[in-house]
């Protein structure tokens, strides 16, 4: 009766047993137990992921042969506790592997050779060095001075160029430059560009171009020496300049040796066409062309002493300028007759894809 | 009939004409008859005219320069130096910061903003009194691990800001007149609901194509659609950028600078400490200033983009023309 | 003394039972405890695939309740010979089943749970009804069948458990069907809330996921056969349970060897057989209980109005200790007198005849050369679209270990991993990941898939060992194809229109895409500079970023196949490259 009652029900959700366990209650509990340790396991794996996960690589760049050409580089180059990933090298028809979009700058200073050489210490520390044959000391020079940080104070020592600033070493070995980037500003990576400039002075120097003679005479430190083999200036005539950066900071003057006086008088008309792009002759000055920078205010000359273009650009005033442009005359005068003249120029950089939408 | 069949009978009548008569008002109502109105609709967006700029000053500087080493201050010295930020941010502004976040990159490899930089920059914006802040880019890679690869997604969010990333509902077409190629195209809109201010913040980088990603080449993590068309004129496309953003401020990040093988870089050797940070008002001449002292391009001529930009007077690409102050700091 | 009017219904919960015990002896019974286990199963398996997502994957042991499946454990050792990483943790599901029977079935799976929640939700028929529905059929048989069909093909090394594995079938539905269709709905909640209620959804729905809608080849089909094997509640309850899970078969021959079963008192059952109307198995508690079936879901101790029934360890075979005549009710058990008119309690094994065991490894058998000589996996006539993850082992391997769950293709950030078709992969593959460039591209500096592969198909690879740098250096970066281009649809190449997207994206250092930057006179007569690119395929890894980056979009101008990957010799490209040596 009662059971026919229970098959006919609609609600087929009800329960039927007559009797209950405690037991059962006790035994969830347990089972509750267990949930929460699953639970507590899992939150804690969450919070401890495997650090490799996310983590980036130390390097991503460490693709090389072994036995690649070590060139100058010395042997055993990494200081204890630095690992040495292989060398790659580079020649200018595959610089830019290496060096997508700046390899114009390397190539205007006489690119030959590049070797790539990448040191490790653990996991996220590194020092990629760069050791770049230019050629000829001028270029090397050159080069460096050119991505020294500003207001570098770099030595002038073992016929080279030499400075170490925060997390980079930048070194001239004649023809060779060298530059090496830390991953860090740590006392470790310091002690290793040390270490690397170090191991780098076994390479032999040469002395300084004669244009560090010149400027030095005139109390410009070496880092404020710098060589353009073209566009100096940004003027595409101006080849073969060396610049000096006054003491006072701002007044550059140039030295660019010529084949003959009349070359050399050609090209100052140049200059001083290039200086009016932006200004006026100042009226009266002294016995030279003084023309005025019109938005910086600033008086720039060229003229010819012998068979050298000599100027002054970005000086002050007409004063100041003049007596820069006279020491400078007359350090020129001590030039021995037989200084090189400026080689064939280099290729120029190669034309970028976007002068064809202009 | 009987009373009942009437009345069931009226009541079945009724009910067929009133279905009848709906069905019919229905097809009225929605009737379509040339195709035009089932067509889909959308409304174009445009930004506020004149875009999320503040009042020009003649007396502060269009450049700030700060040199040093403690990011945190120069961000501080260089917006200092264009005015201080209270100049740009009001109490209670909604702030949009734009970063460049594109690729999934440690920060040190200097593909994206420094995430320092930005903590600096929120920061500020927070102390201004800013309602609330959003952090937002469309990047190349996908989106949450570029943010977090680059630590850029901590920084936001250590700063109390929102991070805004893009999803299938937010975008919208933008409509900007004048612009040769993206007159309309689908913007990142969500983070601008509403927003009062626009901070665009980009790194140094060197680029393939374009030769230098700035802070006017940054505004490209904003659309959506199909990008990769734009390298088929992409000076063109960063003119339009250029025109499409008039932000409040734009913060150059020169701490790291990509030199080479950008915009993705990859190695440690193609980026340099820069130790500026440049803050103007003008993205064109603290890019133009970028291009010249730190990607120390000083020999070369400025990208074609920068020209096109000028001559629509969006800025001055010569920054030796616009008022600049440079402060030393830390 | 309280003055506190206590409300009704906290009064019929609080009140003790009719048998004396207290009232939460009542509420905290075994069925409940039972159904807050599942509650909670159900809600760790979605929390760990909400999980495998690459801002919150954390340490979450995505992938765990894959590794607990000892089917997957079992048939992978079967086909390779070995247990990889996790899949020891089987060893928690196998030996709680060797003492207790099937726990799993109806305490932890999550499909289990969702079949029996459909089941509950929709079911309005009578007990009398609902009785019958849970009677044993002996086409509840068929699953023991279909698993000696798997496991034999798995010997072979063609493992296909991943077909009907519960864990692997639920996974991929989750990842192809029911996350997507979660996308959806809060990109169209999100539309509403700014359109018709003008508020930023921002706030409320945390911004939308970061990413494009993911999409998925074959997804209506996967969201068709969840439909469908759910929807068979309505007519059978626990359908898939009962007919088809492999695992249920797998976990049904352990659970005749287990310690405790339900046992039936023969001196108390009437006979009444309401133990059915609720019984999830079918496993015939009212006469002789079919061990294999049984789902120890104690419905059946909790529809006992005679209490006859009990969860016991080791009981004995009542019927060998009869007394008297069962039919004509003079039968005693130890004295007292037997009520019940079914004398047997038990039956171990599963109920089908050996004949039909040995035809189903007849099928296995065969099935192996069948699905392997297909040429779509086959070295000779492989796909050259079925590009697989990186990490990911030779392709007869690879087919020896891939469960199709599609952990990785949840994982995966930019939805390039997409479950293979029929028509691409045969049944062999199906569901197996392979990449689609059209849709997304392998991103250079993420190993997620290789870290929630359960099986190894993906084999777990560091950061490192995928771009070839540090100790790896001297193997060279994992390469899953090469990219070619077709220049009859080459911008720069056919159509003389600048455009370089794939050198800007291609990720490699140095960029395995170059260009030639020539000067062309134009058709109108104008001079363009054409970036012109080539390939170095020595330098590509196959991440697809080109192909899916290139304007081109519905047939990319640069597209991967799977030639030049690293995983296998056969489908080396170069000679000597650093490619060959395999990972």
């Amino acid at each position: 009766m009662a059971k026919e009652d229970r098959i006919f029900v609609k609600n087929g959700r009800r329960h039927y047993r007559p009797r209950y366990s405690t037991t059962e209650a006790k035994l969830g509990g347990v089972v509750l137990l267990g949930l929460s340790t699953l639970s507590a396991w899992i939150v804690w794996k969450g919070q401890h992921p495997d650090p490799t996960l996310t983590a980036a690589p130390p390097a991503l760049n460490r693709r090389a042969t072994a036995d690649a050409d070590r060139g100058p580089l010395p042997k055993d180059l990494a200081p204890p506790g630095w690992q040495e990933g292989g060398v790659a090298v580079f020649d200018p028809s595959n610089l830019y592997e290496k060096i997508d979009g700046r390899e114009g700058y390397y190539k205007s200073f006489g690119f030959q050779k590049m070797w790539f050489l990448a040191l490790t210490q653990g996991a996220d520390r590194s020092l990629d060095l760069e050791l770049y044959d230019l050629g000829s000391a001028a270029n090397a020079l050159g080069a460096c001075a050119g991505e020294l940080p500003e207001k570098a104070q770099p030595e002038a020592k073992d016929g080279g160029l030499f400075l170490q600033d925060r997390n980079a070493l930048y070194l001239t070995r004649g023809k060779l430059y060298l530059r090496a980037i830390g991953s860090d500003e740590s006392p470790e990576v310091q002690a290793a560009l040390q270490a690397v400039a170090k191991g780098l002075s076994a390479v032999p120097g040469e002395a300084l171009p004669w244009s560090y003679g010149l400027f030095l005479g005139l109390g410009i430190g070496p880092g404020q020496v710098s060589y353009q083999p073209q566009d100096a200036f940004s003027f595409g005539f101006a080849k073969d300049v060396h610049v000096g950066l006054a003491s006072d900071g701002e007044t550059e003057l140039f030295v660019s040796p010529q084949a003959d006086e009349n070359t050399a008088k050609a090209l100052v008309d140049s200059y001083l066409a290039g200086f009016g792009q932006y200004g006026e002759k100042v009226p009266g000055a002294g016995g030279g062309s003084w023309i005025q920078d019109r938005y910086l205010a600033k008086v720039s000359t060229a003229t010819v002493r012998r068979r050298f273009v000599v100027g002054v650009k970005g000086a002050a005033d007409v004063a100041t300028g003049q007596k820069w442009l006279e020491q400078l005359m007359k350090a020129v005068d001590g030039l021995p007759t037989n200084l090189p003249l400026p080689s064939a120029a280099p290729e120029a950089a190669e034309k970028r894809p976007e002068e064809s939408y202009e | 009939m009987s009373d009942t069949d009437r009345r069931a009978f009226l009541r079945q009548a009724g009910l067929v004409a009133g279905a009848a008569a709906g069905a019919g008002g229905l097809t009225a109502l929605l009737h379509d008859p040339d195709g035009e109105r089932g067509k889909p609709k959308t409304e174009d967006l445009i930004l506020p005219a004149g875009g999320y700029a503040v009042e020009a000053s003649s007396v502060l500087p269009v450049l700030g320069v700060a040199t040093g080493n403690d990011v945190k201050k120069l961000v501080r010295g260089a917006i200092t130096l264009v005015g201080g930020i209270e100049r740009f941010v009001k109490r209670g502004d909604v702030v949009v910061i734009k970063p460049n976040v594109a690729f999934e990159r440690a920060a040190a490899l200097g593909a994206t903003t420094n995430p320092e930089v930005l903590r600096a920059l929120i920061e500020l914006v927070k102390e201004a009194g800013a309602k609330e802040i959003r952090v937002a880019d469309n990047p190349i890679e996908s989106p949450e691990s570029c943010f977090h690869r680059s630590g850029l997604h901590a920084a936001a969010i250590d700063g109390g800001a929102q991070v805004y990333l893009p999803a299938p509902g937010n975008f919208r077409n933008l409509h900007t007149q004048g612009a040769t190629w993206i007159e309309r195209w689908p913007f990142f809109w969500a983070p601008f609901a509403g927003a009062d201010k626009v901070i665009g913040v980009a790194p140094v980088k060197d680029h393939n194509l374009c030769r230098a990603s700035m802070t006017t080449k940054n505004w490209y993590g904003l659309l959506g659609g199909r990008r990769n068309q734009f390298h088929q004129d992409i000076h063109g496309i960063i003119a339009d950028l250029a025109l499409m953003m008039r932000p409040t401020l734009v913060v150059l990040d020169g701490s790291r600078v990509l030199f080479r093988s950008g915009p993705t870089g990859g190695s440690l050797a193609d980026v340099r400490q820069g130790h500026q940070i440049v803050a103007s008002t003008d993205s064109l001449a603290a890019d133009g200033y970028g291009w010249h002292e730190l990607l120390e391009r000083r020999g070369e001529a400025l990208p074609a983009y920068f020209k096109k930009a000028a001559a629509r007077g969006l800025g001055q690409p010569d920054y030796k023309q616009v008022s600049i102050k440079k402060e030393q700091v830390g | 003394m309280s003055q506190l009017i206590t409300p009704d219904w906290v009064k019929r919960r609080t009140q003790a039972n009719a048998d004396g015990s207290p009232w939460w002896a009542r509420t905290f019974r075994i069925t409940t405890i039972r159904i807050t286990a599942q509650a909670f199963f159900f809600g760790l398996f979605v929390f760990l695939l909400w999980a495998t997502w690459f801002s919150r994957l954390g340490g979450y042991p995505a992938s765990l309740f894959l590794e607990l499946d000892p089917l997957v454990g079992f048939s992978t050792a079967l086909s390779t010979g070995t247990v990889y990483r996790w899949l020891w943790r089987g060893m928690f599901i196998l030996v709680p089943t060797l003492i207790l029977g099937r726990v799993f079935c109806n305490w932890m799976c999550p499909y289990g749970t969702m079949h029996q929640f459909t089941g509950w939700l929709f079911n309005i028929a009578s007990n009398r009804l609902n009785i019958d529905r849970n009677r044993y059929r002996n086409i509840y048989g068929l699953k023991y069948l279909m698993l000696t069909v798997f496991l034999v093909m798995a010997a072979f090394g063609s493992l296909q458990i991943g077909l009907l594995d519960p864990i692997c079938l639920l996974v991929r539905t989750f990842t192809v069907a029911f996350s997507p269709a979660s996308e959806l709905a809060q990109t169209n909640l999100a539309e509403v809330i700014r359109v018709r209620l003008g508020m930023d959804p921002t706030p409320i729905l945390g911004g939308g996921g970061g990413h494009e809608q993911r999409i998925f080849h074959g997804a209506w089909f996967v969201g068709a056969m969840i439909m469908g094997l759910v929807g068979m509640n309505l007519v059978v309850p626990r359908f898939f349970c009962r007919v088809l899970c492999p695992l249920g078969a797998f976990l049904g021959v352990l659970s005749r060897w287990s310690l405790w079963r339900i046992d039936r008192d023969l001196t108390k059952c009437t006979d009444c057989n309401l133990c059915l109307k609720s019984c999830e198995g079918a496993s015939d508690p009212q006469a002789a209980l079919r061990k294999s079936e049984c789902f120890v879901c104690f419905n059946c101790i909790d529809d006992c109005p005679e209490d006859a029934l009990a969860f016991r360890l080791v009981p004995p075979t009542w019927s060998e200790k009869l007394v008297g005549d069962l039919k004509k009710g003079t039968a005693t058990l130890f004295g007292k007198k037997v009520i019940s008119k079914i004398g047997e309690t038990v039956i171990p094994a599963p109920a089908v005849p050996k004949r039909r065991w040995f035809f189903a490894g007849v099928v296995g058998v065969l099935s192996y050369p069948f699905l392997r000589l297909s040429a779509a996996v086959n070295k000779r006539g492989f796909d050259e679209k079925a590009i697989r993850p990186p990490g990911s082992v030779a392709e007869a391997e690879f087919l020896e270990r891939c469960i199709k769950c599609d952990q990785c293709i949840n994982v995966c950030p930019t939805n390039v991993l997409q479950p293979s078709t029929l028509a691409q992969g045969g049944l062999e593959g199906l569901w197996t990941p392979v990449m689609d460039f059209s849709i997304g591209f392998c991103q250079l500096n993420c190993t997620l898939c290789s870290e929630v592969c359960p099986t190894g198909a993906i084999q777990k690879i560091t950061l490192e060992r995928k771009l070839g740098v540090a100790e790896f250096q001297e193997k060279g970066p994992i390469s899953v194809g090469t990219a070619f281009f077709d220049r009859g649809r080459c911008l720069p190449w056919a159509m003389e229109t600048p455009c370089v997207v794939c050198e800007e994206v291609c990720p490699v250092t140095p960029k395995a895409i170059g260009t030639y930057d020539v000067e062309i006179t134009r058709w109108d007569g104008a001079k363009v500079t054409l970036n012109q690119p080539y390939m170095r395929p020595e330098l590509c890894i196959g991440c697809g970023i080109c192909e899916h980056e290139c304007p081109v979009l519905d047939d990319a101008a640069v597209y991967v196949t799977a030639i030049g990957e690293t995983r296998s010799d056969e489908r080396s490209l170069l000679l000597g490259t650093s490619k060959k040596v395999k990972s």
